[in-house]
Parts: C-alpha cells; structure tokens; sequence
C-alpha cells in the first residue's frame, strides 16, 4: 500500500512539474552605468532619489483533452509594470553624470492553479459536454532597487 | 442536527473562501552583493573608483560566464524573503581572471521543476485538511484534529524553489 502511495506521488509529481521558462531583466543605456552592488566611487556623489520597478513575466500551461487527442497549449506574456526601463532611462536621459548604483535584485516565482478557472471551466464542460480544461500558471516576478546618483563636479565639491 | 447544520455551512463556507483564491506555492529571494570590490553592471559601462566613465571600447572582454543555482523559500499564504549573497562568486570571477570589472550583467528567474511536487504536496495538504477538520468537530476526535492540523500547517508552509541564473562578462580596462 505504501508502495503504492510513493509511486502516486513520483508520478503526480511528474505530472505537475512545470517545464522551466527563464525570465530575464536587461538593461541598455547609451553610456551611463546601471550598477549592481554598491557604488566604489572614490569621488563625491550627489543622491538624486530611490529608483525601482516591477517586471513579471505570466506563463500559463493550458492541458485539455479532447475525445481522441490529447493537446497542450503554452501561453507567456511579459508584464513590465511602472515601465521600469522608461524610468531608468528617464532619470538618466538628461544628465550623463547621472548613474545609478547600489542595485538590489528580488525575484519571486510562483507555480499554481485557479481554483475559480477550475471550477468555471468543469462548469462549462458540464453544460456544453465537450472537453474539460484544467489550468496551470508559472509566474516570475524581477523587483529592481537602486539610487540614482550624480558624480559632483571638481567645482561644486571645491565650493561646498 | 443542529451540528451537523453548522459543519455543512462551515464546509459550504471554507470550499466557497477558497474557491475565490487561488492555490500556488512560491518563493521570493533576495539577491544581493553588498561585499564586491570592483565595479559590475548590467548596462556596458561602468564607473572606476577614481569616477572615470569607462565604455565599451575601453575595455577587452576576457570571460563571459554564466552561472546557476537554486533557492528554497516560502512565498504564499506567508511570505518569507531569503537572501541569496553572489559577493564572493563575482569576486573571484574577477580575480581568477585577473579582471577590473563585470559588464552586462544579467540575473534570470525561473520556477524549479522541484515546484510540481511541492505543488502536490499542497494540494494533498489541502483536500486532507478539508476532509478532516469537519470530521475533527463532528466527531470531536483527537486524530482527526491532529491530521486536520498538520494539514493546514503543510498548507501553510509549503516551500517552493526558484531557480536563479546570473550571467555577465569579465572585463579588463585597456591602458593607453
């Protein structure tokens, strides 16, 4: 019996196991730095403020049987909400001392279904009698912090 | 009778909560580098200690690397942020090949295989607590009661993993 039950498990595991899709944050700036880590400049900074932003990326794995065939759909889309980039470039746009540094990185992943899509979708399979669909979602979260600083010029460090 | 009325209404309210929600196991890790010695960035420039703007024609790419690893956490019901520090695998990414800086920097994230499992396991936990706290009142049964609430417990912590993929490029600064 408990054979049995371990087998269950090694194969419901497998059947649950969620392929692995990679979401990644890049960045481009024309010339100005977007550091990770603490900022080593020897020379005087300016803290011009806290910079931060959200990009998600939402896979859904969609399995539904069909009398005779078996089919599988994969769906992604790429959230990037508060526009991280546009931003980023914004506060750099302006001022080529301007860099940002002391960058911290928080990722989040999540791998679920939705009991209400579940329900809804036996529902309808119930009323249409046609195919059943169960839903699955992976979703992977890049929080960004850092802080945008400016080099001081030789002048306005000499004058404070 | 009575009871038996308010162990339905409590079944009928407890599938209905849970209905709206969804159920998931996630982790959230956060990654730092607070002990790096030298400049690393994810654009193609970066700034040298002494405030000298150094781009992309100024430098020579001596490594690209790419690196793995995982991360367990608790990210659901609760939510239990780990610290995962990279300071010394950049540090001696750079020193080994004799490097002054990483450029292009890039950190991926994606959900472990691992997560299917601790998926089910969730799910197990689920229908096991939904099954036997009403039988724990109905029945007043200590096993019950016990099994009721260790379900929740493994509901309720249930670990998910997170792969984490740092890539970038070991650069040293040409000297004219």
């Amino acid at each position: 019996m408990s054979k049995k039950i371990i087998c269950l498990f090694i194969i419901s595991s497998f059947f649950f196991s969620s392929c692995t899709s990679w979401h990644s944050l890049r960045f481009e700036t024309e010339s100005q730095p977007i550091q990770f880590g603490p900022h080593l400049q020897m020379t005087k900074l300016d803290t011009l403020g806290v910079i931060s932003g959200i990009s998600t990326h939402n896979f859904e794995e969609e399995t539904y049987s069909e009398a005779e065939n078996v089919s599988i759909v994969f769906q992604g889309t790429d959230e990037v909400q508060e526009n991280i980039n546009t931003t980023i470039y914004r506060a750099l746009y302006d001022d080529p001392d301007h860099f940002i540094a002391d960058g911290q990185i928080v990722v989040e992943v999540e791998h679920g279904i939705s009991w209400g899509a579940i329900f809804l979708s036996m529902l309808a399979s119930k009323i249409t009698d046609e195919e059943s669909d169960v839903g699955s979602y992976n979703i992977e979260s890049i929080y960004y912090n850092g802080i945008v600083y400016k080099i001081k010029s030789k002048k306005s460090a000499d004058e404070k | 009778m009575k009871s038996k009325t308010s162990i339905i209404l409590f079944s009928f309210l407890l599938v209905i909560s849970i209905s709206l929600n969804s159920c998931s196991v996630g982790a959230l890790v956060n990654i730092k580098a607070p002990e790096i010695t030298h400049p690393v960035s994810h654009t193609t420039n970066f700034y040298t200690r002494a405030g000298e703007l150094i781009t992309h024609n100024q430098y020579e790419v001596i490594k690209s690397f790419s690196f793995s690893f995982t991360k367990w956490g608790v990210s659901s019901v609760i939510e239990i942020d780990r610290e995962a520090d990279i300071s010394d695998d950049l540090n001696d990414l750079i020193s080994d090949n004799n490097g002054d800086a990483i450029v292009e920097l890039t950190i991926s994230v994606g959900n472990s295989p691992a997560n299917g499992f601790t998926f089910f396991t969730k799910m197990v936990s689920f229908w096991s607590s939904l099954i036997f706290i009403p039988l724990a009142i109905a029945e007043s049964s200590s096993e019950y009661a016990v099994i009721g609430a260790a379900s929740v417990v493994i509901y309720t912590f249930t670990p998910a993993a997170a792969d984490i993929n740092v890539k970038g490029k070991v650069v040293k600064i040409i000297t004219r």
